[in-house]
């Protein structure tokens, strides 16, 4: 027995909230449905930055321990996939967000309701209902020497601990 | 995986029977219930605690544990996302046991079993 956990991403200047994500693939437009493969990355650009956030629904007692993590920050040459957990959104753009390298280890965020957005996220929430994780906010970076096609995928993996 | 109670008076409280939805606060699952000792003013006593997992029983006998022990049933998930697959939640991990303050040294004791 557990939550269930869903994925939503912002877009727009208003943070246009789409629920059940089935992917977070970087593109060079901000939205969340269009095809990665139309709307390339082209060398020496970044992708714009995406947002999104796990929402846990179902029933529990408590919910702790939010971590994000990525399997490989640098999927090619010239190319860095950068992230951090964001509680004020931006709108989406391709300036450099000027964030790190996304962790390997792992980032450690808080939970919050109704949005994941704004103050008072907290490290373990006990309150009931649904509940957001922090926003992941990630962008593939590009340098001249980046090649052309796919990225070799790599995997963002999110963590929790429940009771 | 799910959590067993049986109190003194016989009743059995069952997280899958429950829908893991609490008794008394339909936001909260069952582990709340326990936890908080929720069902002791109506059923007395906890005596037995389990866990059901992968076809196996793990029990604490609740008489032999301090008075002011609580439950301890935490478990860890993760969730990969990879463009490929859908995003698929699995049990990484389970903490089952229980934790009390040690009367002289006032710290947290934890007695638990790590369960994957």
């Amino acid at each position: 027995m557990s939550t269930t956990v869903t994925f939503t991403e912002f877009n727009g200047a208003s943070a246009t909230p789409t629920t059940n994500r089935t992917e977070m693939n970087l593109k060079s437009i901000d939205d969340s449905t269009s095809s990665y493969q139309v709307n390339t990355i082209v060398v020496n650009s970044n992708s714009f930055t995406k947002y999104q956030a796990p929402l846990h629904s179902g029933t529990y007692n408590t919910l702790s321990g939010a971590t994000f993590k990525i399997s490989s920050n640098t999927p090619g040459t010239g190319i860095t996939i950068t992230g951090s957990l964001q509680s004020t959104y931006v709108t989406p753009s391709q300036v450099a967000s000027g964030d790190s390298a996304m962790s390997l280890v792992g980032l450690v965020g808080t939970y919050r309701a109704t949005s994941p957005f704004g103050t008072g996220g907290v490290a373990t929430y006990t309150a009931g209902g649904n509940v957001y994780a922090s926003a992941l906010r990630l962008q593939m970076q590009t340098t001249s020497s980046a090649s052309n096609g796919d990225t070799s995928p790599v995997t963002i993996t999110y963590m929790w601990s429940e009771s | 995986m799910f959590l067993e109670v049986e109190f003194s008076d016989g009743f059995i409280l069952n997280q899958l029977k429950q829908n893991d939805v609490s008794m008394f606060d339909n936001r909260r699952n069952t582990f709340y219930d326990i936890v908080n000792k929720l069902c002791e003013k109506d059923h007395g006593k906890m005596k037995r605690l389990s866990l059901y997992k992968d076809n196996r029983k793990y029990s604490i006998d609740w008489t032999t544990v301090p008075n002011d022990a609580k439950p301890v049933c935490l478990k860890t998930f993760s969730m990969d996302i990879n463009g490929i697959d859908a995003y698929v939640q699995k049990l990484v991990n389970v903490e089952f046991g229980y934790e009390y303050i040690d009367a002289k040294t006032k710290k947290i004791i934890r007695e638990v079993e790590a369960i994957s």
